[in-house]
């Protein structure tokens, strides 16, 4: 535990995830650096394939290997390397300190097993208690999501999208995690259940002082969930800043063409601007800038490297070459 | 899930008629004549095989033997008497379906308790050194003929080394060499019935759940993966159970076994129609019981199931006459 409640507790240092198949190997995560304060929600935004899940799945050690590995980087959780530990170190950190909320609520509880059953296993691998004790504990930890006890012997075939992601969910939470990643918790349902599960996720985490890596594409949920925000683009970090530098100071063409891309109600547009162009093949990306292809304010410098990342001010990150002037390089 | 069995018992009445109807029928259309060759083949004269046509009703018409047939079945319990032996065909199917039934059984086990090892040793070791062996290994059990693998094992084990006997059935030491012929030959499909499964559950979230949740892999294989992939397996080694009730024709020949399907290939030869009849009746009756056992299994595995089993109980709410079923096994 760390001593001094400010500290990033969770450090994130040049992670480079492949995925290596036969046509080639895919390169799904490149050297992406990142911290997180405790309690802090930080959301990881970008597009499908822009390896966000990746990542998520790094920090727990489950990237599917084959064909997925951890090429090099260093995951510290309260100092200590989680990619240096053994496999039954890791089992120890997974569900306990490190939970994760999966994207598809339908297929991530096991079909055969009572819901009450796949809550109350993650408790005693966690936990010194006797079955009825953990059956309890997972009793109150469905009422905490917002169902019934009674439903503790159901089968998830029993139960809506919704009411299942609140099971997973209680998963997640059962055993008090520090940080727990939430994999577009929300974008597999309804827009009005959206809203409620969500509403569950930030008072129970504001209950359990539990830090949050939300991963999503939902830049409205973004804005409504995090502290601080990470863009992602074909396996990188382009921006990374507060949650009003990134959405009132945006920086980067990419964070830049996202917001334009979205509907905006107080203005009266008649026709969205697209991003043009498709996101670069992971498995040969340009020794250049990736977003170089796609980009509106393009140089010629831009095609002769790959630009480094730059503090324009109070730690908003940017990874653009428009800004290489702006202070020196921040590595 | 009463109401199920119950429904499913009642299920058994047609079929069981079904069955019956076809059995008598295939008879009926069969070449050749039961009562030519009892009278002692072609060179028997015409009075001689007229008067045995008389004695077993030959002549009459089939709607009138069929009916005889079922109501004897019905009233007296009888699935008819040998032309040849003159001995009811009950007695002599519950003399040889135990032989036949505790092959099937002991080599079903066999079969099960190898092939889904094996398979899931496949499927968590996808692609190694391992998989290819037990992939070989399937593929041979697979494909060779069981009376040439019979031959080689009692070669070797009977003959070279005298550790086993070669054929009878008298104690568990004849039991071992036809029941590894035919577990081994099942337990290869098993395995690779058992491999594909599991490498369709082990991509699934559910199993990503579990290991986020910080279970060791031992438990996610054995309790979170192996449960869901069972399904199809149950499936198959039931079929093979089915069929291995029907009698291993060849296995019981080689390694001289009393079981039913030699009795029943041996009276098809003498067209010995109550001897088929009777046992096909019997046959289907225990294939109906197996088919019925996979379905509970299913229940008992998957929730999901029993779930649609208790709503198929709910909408037929009839209550009917005791069940057929009852009364045979």
């Amino acid at each position: 535990m760390s001593t001094n409640e400010n500290a990033s507790f969770l450090e994130v240092k040049n992670l480079v995830i492949h995925y290596e198949t036969d046509n080639g190997v895919v390169e799904a995560v490149n050297n992406i650096s990142f911290k997180m304060n405790r309690g802090e929600t930080l959301s990881l935004v970008g597009e499908t394939g822009a390896g966000k899940t990746t990542t998520a799945l790094g920090l727990l050690n489950l990237v599917p290997n084959p064909p997925g590995r951890i090429i090099a980087g260093e995951i510290l959780l309260n100092g200590e390397n989680l990619l240096k530990m053994s496999a039954h170190q890791m089992q120890k950190i997974r569900g306990s300190k490190i939970t994760m909320i999966f994207q598809d609520p339908m297929t991530s509880l096991n079909p055969i097993e009572t819901v009450g059953e796949q809550i109350s296993e993650v408790i005693r691998l966690h936990n010194k208690v006797s079955r009825s004790e953990a059956a309890q504990m997972a009793c109150d930890m469905l009422e905490k999501v917002g169902i019934p006890a009674e439903r503790y012997g159901d089968y998830p075939h029993q139960f809506s999208g919704g009411m299942k992601q609140r099971v997973v969910i209680a998963i997640a939470l059962a055993c008090d995690p520090e940080l727990l990643i939430s994999d577009e918790p929300t974008s597999a349902l309804d827009v009005t259940i959206q809203a409620q599960v969500l509403d569950t996720m930030r008072q129970l985490k504001k209950e359990l002082k539990t830090s949050m890596l939300m991963i999503t594409h939902d830049l409205g949920v973004v804005a409504e969930t995090s502290d601080n925000v990470a863009v992602m683009y074909a396996g990188e970090i382009v921006e990374y800043g507060t949650l009003r530098q990134v959405f009132k100071d945006t920086r980067h063409p990419y964070t830049q063409a996202l917001f334009d891309s979205l509907p905006d109600i107080n203005k009266n547009v008649k026709r969205l601007i697209p991003i043009k162009g498709l996101t670069p093949d992971p498995s040969s990306l340009p020794n250049y800038c990736s977003f170089y292809d796609r980009c509106t304010k393009r140089m010629e410098e831009c095609k002769k490297t790959d630009p480094a990342v730059v503090d324009v001010g109070d730690g908003h990150l940017v990874k653009c070459l428009l800004f290489a002037s702006e202070r020196s390089g921040h590595e | 899930m009463g109401r199920y069995v119950l429904k499913r018992l009642l299920q058994l009445i047609p079929v069981l008629i079904g069955v019956m109807l076809l059995a008598f029928l295939l008879n009926e259309i069969a070449p050749g004549d039961p009562a030519t060759l009892l009278a002692g083949g072609e060179s028997a004269t015409p009075e001689k095989i007229a008067q045995i046509r008389a004695e077993l009703k030959l002549d009459d018409p089939f709607i009138l033997r069929f009916g005889d047939y079922v109501k004897k079945l019905v009233t007296e319990g009888n699935i008819g008497v040998s032309y040849k032996t003159k001995q009811p065909v009950a007695a002599e199917v519950a003399h040889r379906f135990p032989q036949t039934f505790k092959m099937a059984a002991i080599s079903a086990i066999l079969a099960s308790i190898i092939g889904i090892a094996l398979g899931i040793i496949s499927a968590i070791k996808q692609y190694s050194f391992l998989d290819n062996i037990i992939a070989m290994f399937s593929l041979l059990g697979v494909s060779m003929p069981v009376f040439w693998s019979s031959l080689l094992l009692i070669l070797f084990f009977a003959i070279n080394l005298k550790w086993l006997p070669s054929s009878g059935f008298s104690t568990w030491k004849h039991w071992i060499l036809p029941c590894v012929v035919i577990g081994t030959s099942m337990a290869a499909s098993i395995v690779r019935m058992t491999r594909s499964s599991m490498l369709e559950v082990i991509r699934q979230d559910y199993i990503r759940t579990a290991r986020a949740k910080g279970q060791v892999e031992r438990v996610v294989i054995s309790k979170h993966a192996l449960k869901n992939a069972l399904i199809p397996v149950v499936t198959n080694i039931g079929m093979h159970f089915g069929v291995l009730l029907g009698g291993a024709v060849i296995i019981e020949t080689i390694f001289v076994i009393p079981g039913i399907g030699k009795y029943i290939t041996d009276a098809i030869r003498n067209r010995d129609y109550p001897v088929v009849q009777g046992s096909v009746l019997v046959l289907a009756l225990a294939n109906s019981f197996v088919n019925l056992g996979v379905d509970l299994l299913y229940a008992a595995i998957d929730p999901r199931i029993r779930t649609q089993y208790r709503n198929m109980g709910k909408m037929k709410k009839k209550k009917a006459a005791l069940p057929l079923g009852g009364k045979a096994a």
